[in-house]
């Protein structure tokens, strides 16, 4: 068996686009579905009891749909129900937001009830309000705490933005899949992605362990 | 004799108001009765051990006077008004409070000087050059000074109850609620957190202290109070307690702990 990997040589430019639009999807989605779910997170937490029904609805469902079908769902039906359409990249960045969302409000929850009830009872005892407890106390260790989660989440979000591909959202898979039609190289083609998305994806878990590491100790009470 | 120079006992405190004041406290943990009543005063400038076994509520008491557990029967009252039960109101009531616990809960994401401060700025809104000038002070105190910028995982027990004692402090509270402040601690690092307390006390510092160390309450506590199950069965002066109880259960709990007066 032949490999030629001039195909590859000759269009990197493209595969190139289709990498930062992987890696600007990945960034958006994850800042967003942090903002969210940090939200939802609380939300679920101390908000008064209907919201926190709605939002464990909310989390359930995304726990037990595909990302897959939720992406499919946001791009075909949505603009059918509501008469908004939304172009494939904005579709895919919502899709994806309001999936990955879920977990980081999950991984939230678990971070905040892991800190020992002693630290509530220590900050309280000082004077602090439900809010600065929460602020100054709770959030700061429960971030360290859920690092390790976290790292994982946002591996999960870039590996996901590939499916992004059904919608047509230009992004690496995309690319690949245009080009390795247009050249009748696959094996190649394919390889390359896949050596790609494992360069991306390796140092950013053991960065985040690295990181994790180093702070482990700042939520250690 | 130093006996004569400790603050009189309440009898003779009539008229005085206590600093704090149960009046037959109840509490229940669901069918569980943790307090069944109990009444005692706590004056100004005093030292009051708590003592008693294991699961005879005395925590449950002290985190009744600063409004982390509310109450299911009874008052306590605190310079005079009752605690209130509010979430805003109690925090003015905390606020006056100090208080310190078993497993030091310093904040593992603050450094030691930062753990000292947080407190007075964010509570009390005081500007962080005072609060550190402050901080730094007390930490002096506490005698680690040279700790200011030490994360708590970088302390030993000792030196987290130091520090955790300075925290308490730093909000300028009128009485120090003390959870078995040395129960977590190495027998080497003991010394060292009852020695700051003493220091307290003999400052005049209002103190009510859940305590196992029988000989820091025979030699620092004005009055005793014993505990079991939920009641307080014997309080008097250490003297009373420690070489002539009066009640079998006092003698009893004495007695497992091996004192022998
Ligand atoms: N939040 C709670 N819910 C249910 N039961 C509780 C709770 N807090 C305390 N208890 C129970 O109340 C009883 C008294 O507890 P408390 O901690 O006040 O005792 P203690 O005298 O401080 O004991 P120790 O010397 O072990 O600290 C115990 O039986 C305990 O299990
Ligand atoms: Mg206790």
């Amino acid at each position: 068996m032949e490999f030629d990997f001039s195909p590859i040589t000759d269009n990197w430019r493209f595969l190139l686009r289709g990498l930062e639009l992987t890696v600007v999807l990945s960034l958006a989605t994850m800042a967003l579905a942090t903002l969210l779910g940090l939200a939802v997170g609380l939300g679920r937490l101390y908000g008064p009891k209907w919201l926190r029904v709605v939002l464990g609805f909310y989390v359930d469902s995304m726990r037990a749909i595909p990302v897959l079908v939720v992406l499919v769902w946001t791009f075909f039906a949505f603009p059918i129900l509501t008469g908004v359409t939304l172009p494939p990249f904005w579709a895919a960045l919502a899709a994806l937001t309001i999936h990955i969302a879920a977990f980081v409000s999950e991984i939230v929850r678990a971070g905040v009830t892991s800190v020992r009830p002693g630290q509530t009872r220590a900050a309280l005892a000082l004077g602090m309000s439900g809010a600065q407890l929460v602020r100054k106390i709770i959030l700061p260790q429960a971030i360290v705490r859920i690092l390790p989660a976290y790292g994982s989440i946002l591996s999960v979000t870039i590996k996901d933005t590939a499916i992004a591909t059904v919608i047509a959202v230009p992004e690496l898979m995309r690319q690949t899949e245009t080009l390795a039609a247009q050249t009748f190289r696959p094996i190649e083609v394919y390889t390359t992605t896949m050596i790609i998305f494992f360069l991306i994806l390796f140092p950013v878990t053991r960065g985040v362990d690295a990181i994790y590491r180093r702070v482990a100790h700042l939520g250690q009470s | 004799m130093s006996a004569s120079l400790k603050p009189t006992a309440p009898a003779e405190r009539a008229g005085q108001q206590p600093t704090i004041a149960y009046d037959g406290v109840v509490k229940r943990f669901g069918s569980l009765t943790v307090l069944n009543g109990v009444s005692a005063e706590v004056y100004k400038g005093e030292v009051v051990c708590l003592i008693g076994p294991s699961g005879s509520g005395k925590s449950t008491l002290l985190r009744c006077t600063n409004g982390l557990e509310t109450v299911d029967g009874g008052r306590v009252l605190f310079d005079g008004g009752v605690v209130p039960s509010d979430q805003e109101l109690i925090r003015r009531v905390r606020q006056r409070m100090g208080m310190v616990f078993q497993n030091f809960e310093l904040f593992p994401h603050m450094t030691a000087l930062d753990n000292i401060t947080v407190g007075p700025t964010t509570i009390l809104g005081e500007k962080a050059a005072s609060a550190r000038e402050r901080g730094l002070a007390l930490l002096d105190k506490v005698g680690l000074r040279q700790k200011a910028d030490a994360f708590p995982s970088a302390l030993s027990g000792g030196q987290q109850q130091r520090v955790a004692i300075a925290r308490a402090l730093a909000m300028n509270p009128e009485v120090m609620l003390f959870d078995e402040p040395t129960s977590a601690l190495d027998p080497e690092t003991i010394g060292e957190v009852l020695n700051v307390m003493k220091r307290l006390a003999d400052e005049g510092m209002t103190m009510l202290v859940v305590t196992h160390e029988m000989t820091f309450a025979r030699r620092v506590a004005d009055r005793v109070l014993v505990f079991d199950h939920g009641r307080i069965v014997e309080a008097g002066p250490p003297e009373q307690i420690f070489e002539n109880p009066q009640q079998e259960r006092t003698r009893d709990f004495l007695g497992h702990l091996g004192w022998n007066g």
